[in-house]
């Protein structure tokens, strides 16, 4: 099943975010959810000068609890800058929108969306 | 060399079945056997899915490094890359039917020879599709001259970096197995490798570490040759613009000045190991500023400081005991012989080279401990032809040129991370899901390919298989192309042997090698060369036929003619020192032969204590996984002749561990399958062996006495001597089995233990021309990166190296 990595890169917007979150594919952009399968592997990829630590969420807006609900999280430690996260391996069923964000900076926002294998 | 009896007829219903399911089923997927090279829209509601590129696409044609004047230069820079890469769902196993394909853009990890012709052009829409790293082409009495240079940006992986030294990462408690890659779904007390028995350094680690492998050579195994205890970390990156600094240019004057030293000691010198330590000029001394060696030593400096490693200690204490040191960063220059044998017959006068480099078709891989599964699934493999006479021979026979004409077909199963890291669904993951039995087969990087054929016409197919974890099993080609084998694993084969292999099913493990001419049928049409694939022969049964590749012999096209459309009279002569090794040169071995043991052991045996951790599948040699500072090497005499028993202690699930050893190939004595079956007189099959009633009940059975195990052996083997033997440089371990009686019960011994038997053959090897520090391992890379590897060191007498200098991480 494909692994995929996402890179958090350092945004220059007026609107208080300093880095957003960017599937590493070709033509992606900052921002844009991650379409994922069932078993995949993702990755975070630090690109920015300060640490983050994505974490679940339960929805777009939630607030990061610590501990979450269900005690699972998607990165067990912060990511420093130029370093990489181990992988986390999707293990929720199609349908479901996993949605995150930098629990050091709970206004950096990001979104996997499992689909069926093929779409 | 596999006795399966799947007939041609029968692999041609299978392939009209699997044409129909690739047809039927593919939903997005690839849409059977079209021969226009047309794209399948797949995909429509993904984000990222990409167009599959059509099956049936002409076989790309690899970029290829040539040598030129006696020297093979060129530059392969190993780097990330994103690529399609094609997934099956659901299927477990290749073919399963009810599977179907997407494509998906992929980085990868990939070698690309910078000065290799013709090019990869991106596909439409710039899309890149695989393709494996530069066939390499030199002549028996080249120099290799390569530049390596590593440019992989790590962080576009999940952490991978090795961290031996470190021995933990923020978030990881200390255990066994940190240093491990880390994949869980959540939970970090779950998933890879914390709910298993992995433990570094034998677990998955360092995918971002490089090196190379010149898989079949007969050479050098220390310093800049065949040295796979190297590890040539990534390049520095730019902070701000995130480009490697180290490129290939960075040590141009370095390399080209080594490079001319090196080849000069070499042509002097077959036996050379230059260079033998950093202070070996050009290169070094390390304590003189701008050497090569000196400018390392600040880079290892450099990455200590900056990851709390220590290679450069790890290094100097090589350096100080004047061996060459195995840690390097961006950059390395592979400088090697592949020796010429020139004497017209064997043996050699004293003194001179035992053997030479064998031509024939090789090839070349990751060999990072840790990573070589997920390095070579992502494509880190290519193919060497190291010509030679042999060519020549064929040259003669069928045209100048001829063979640098004819189709180079490298096998991998192309994919991203081992299922290991997929979390079972019993510690709350996904389950391994589908591909657990490995991904499809592609050839040269592309999905059923498309040899095109004139009628009649023979061509000369170099097939390397470099998937790490299947064997293709060519049960039949489709009725009406015909085949004979040239060589095995880069050894081309005696003429009884060439003769006697016409149409024959073959097996190719992963790592072997053959060469064949095959031959067009004159009707045009699509011919699918069908492949199973196999770890072990008692897969085949269940095992669906899979198009490898087709062929198209044209209409539009003259037939072949003349000696285009006839194999060779006769198979090319063999350099001499290719003769049998003979009872005599093994007579200190042949009565008490060295045992290897090679053994897995399945999840969760034994069966752990309530409220312990689970366990994966356990993959040993001799007892133990792959040392870290122990001396647990095998010791040989350089120039020494061997007969070894490679025994298979693992009894389920069957896995015929495919055995390598470097450097030097092997010739196989007997084998010994304890789980064979027969076809009988009434045509019933039957086990071959049994452990009741002597002499067996069936006269195509042997008996084996479960309480003498000199009887553990092929009653009905014939060994003539006289007959030339194949030589190899992989070859599968036949499993062992637990002795039952009539009724299928365990036959226990005097411990109340089921008599457990193993599987084994017996190889013979000549140790010569070259001591030296290397491995044998099981070429399933995931076994192997687990453990399933042990150091060999040849060393002449007096002067054994310490096998505990190096370390395996």
């Amino acid at each position: 099943m494909p692994d995929w990595s996402i890179k958090i890169v350092s945004a220059r917007g007026k609107s208080g975010v300093r880095a957003k979150f960017k599937p590493d594919i070709v033509g992606s952009k900052p921002g844009k959810p991650l379409k994922v399968v069932t078993g995949d592997l993702v990755s975070w990829n630090n690109t920015t000068d300060k640490e983050h630590w994505p974490w679940p969420v339960a929805s777009a807006n939630a607030p990061p609890l610590d501990p979450t609900p269900d005690g699972n999280v998607l990165v067990s430690a912060v990511i420093k800058p130029d370093s990489a996260s181990p992988a986390y391996n999707v293990g929720a069923p199609a349908g479901t929108t996993i949605f995150y964000c930098c629990k050091l900076h709970p206004e950096e926002r990001g979104q996997m969306i499992v689909v069926e294998f093929g779409q | 060399m596999s006795t399966n009896s799947l007939t041609a007829r029968a692999l041609e219903r299978s392939a009209s079945r699997d044409l129909h399911a690739l047809r039927s089923l593919s939903r997005r997927g690839l849409a059977g056997l079209l021969l226009a090279p047309v794209f399948v829209a797949v995909s429509l509601a993904g984000a990222h899915a990409a167009p599959c590129l059509a099956v049936s696409q002409p076989l790309l044609k690899i970029p290829e490094l040539v040598s030129n004047k006696g020297v093979l230069r060129g530059t392969v820079v190993l780097t990330d890359e994103q690529r399609r890469l094609i997934f099956r769902s659901p299927g477990k196993t290749p073919g399963q039917p009810g599977s179907f394909f997407d494509c998906q853009p992929q980085r990868v990890r990939a070698f690309l020879g910078l000065e290799a012709v013709p090019k990869v052009r991106p596909s439409p829409g710039g899309i890149i599709d695989p393709f494996p790293g530069p066939t390499l082409r030199a002549r028996v009495g080249d120099i290799v001259q390569l530049t390596f240079v590593n440019q992989i940006d790590p962080n576009r992986f999940p952490y991978s970096i090795d961290q031996g030294e470190k021995r933990g990462i923020s978030g990881v408690a200390p255990n066994p197995a940190t240093g491990c890659d880390v994949s869980n779904p959540g939970n970090p007390q779950a998933g890879y490798p914390l709910m298993g028995a992995d433990a570094f350094p034998d677990c998955f680690h360092g995918s971002s570490t490089g090196n190379i492998h010149f898989h079949g050579t007969h050479t050098n195994p220390n310093g800049t040759a065949d040295n796979v205890l190297l590890e040539i970390r990534p390049s520095p990156r730019d902070p701000a613009s995130r480009e490697p600094l180290i490129k290939p240019e960075t040590f141009k004057r370095q390399f080209a000045d080594f490079f001319k030293a090196c080849e000069a000691r070499l042509r002097g010198d077959v036996f050379s190991t230059y260079p033998q330590t950093w202070n070996d000029a050009p290169l070094g001394p390390y304590t003189t500023a701008g050497t090569w060696t000196n400018q390392q030593m600040k880079l290892l400096q450099d990455y200590d400081a900056k990851t709390k490693e220590s290679l450069w200690a790890a290094n100097k204490k090589v350096i100080d005991q004047n061996l060459w040191p195995q840690y390097y960063i961006g950059a390395y220059p592979y400088c090697f012989q592949l020796p010429q044998y020139t004497q017209g017959n064997w043996p050699p006068p004293p003194g001179g080279l035992q053997m030479g480099q064998s031509p024939g078709t090789h090839w070349y891989h990751a060999h990072k401990h840790g990573s070589t599964a997920i390095n070579v699934s992502n494509g880190m493999t290519g193919v060497f032809i190291i010509e030679g006479p042999y060519d020549d021979a064929l040259n003669a026979f069928y045209g100048p040129g001829w063979t640098r004409q004819q189709p180079v077909m490298v096998i991998n199963q192309l994919g991203v991370s081992p299922n290991l890291f997929r979390t079972p669904a019993s510690q709350g993951g996904p389950g391994a899901g589908s591909q657990d039995k490995g991904p499809d087969f592609t050839v040269n990087g592309r999905f059923q390919p498309t040899v095109d054929m004139a009628p009649g016409e023979v061509q000369m197919w170099r097939i390397a298989n470099t998937s790490g974890r299947s064997g293709a099993f060519f049960g039949g080609f489709a009725p009406g192309l015909q085949w004979m084998q040239l060589a095995q694993d880069g050894v081309q084969l005696a003429d009884e042997n060439y003769q006697a292999s016409k149409n024959k099913s073959f097996l190719l493990a992963s790592g072997n090698r053959g060469d064949f001419l095959v031959k067009a049928p004159m009707t045009p049409g699509i011919y699918p060369v069908l492949v199973q694939h196999a770890v072990d022969p008692t897969d085949l049964p269940s095992a669906n036929p899979v198009v490898l590749l087709q062929v198209s012999v044209r209409g539009n096209v003259p037939p072949a003619r003349g000696n285009r459309a006839e194999f060779i009279k006769t198979a090319p002569p063999q350099p001499p020192f290719l003769k049998n090794i003979t009872d005599a040169e093994v007579a200190s071995t042949i009565s008490n032969p060295r045992v290897i043991k090679f053994a897995s052991s399945p999840p969760n045996f034994p069966v752990p204590a309530p409220g312990t951790q689970r366990s994966y599948a356990m993959h040993t040699i001799n007892g133990q996984k792959f040392d870290d500072g122990k001396d647990t090497a095998i010791p040989v005499t350089l120039n020494a002749v061997e007969e070894w028993r490679i025994e298979n202690w693992t009894f389920g699930p069957l896995i015929s561990h495919p055995f390598h050893i470097h450097i030097n190939p092997f010739q196989i004595v007997d084998v010994f399958s304890p789980n064979q079956t027969v076809v009988n007189a009434n045509g019933n099959t039957v086990p071959k062996y049994v452990f009741y009633n002597n002499p067996a009940p069936d006269p195509a059975q042997c008996y084996l006495d479960p309480n003498d195990a000199s009887t553990w052996k092929d009653c009905k083997a014939v060994s003539d001597p006289s007959k030339p033997r194949i030589w190899w440089d992989v070859f599968p371990i036949p499993p062992g089995i637990g002795a039952t009686d009539a009724q299928g019960n365990p036959i226990k011994g005097a411990n109340g233990q089921q008599i457990m038997v193993p599987g084994y053959f017996r190889m013979r090897s000549r140790f010569v021309d070259y001591a030296g520090q290397y491995v044998l391992h099981c070429h399933i890379l995931a076994h192997e990166d687990r453990g399933m590897m042990v150091l060999v060191q040849v060393s002449a007498p007096g002067k054994k190296i310490d096998p505990t200098v190096y370390r395996h991480h």
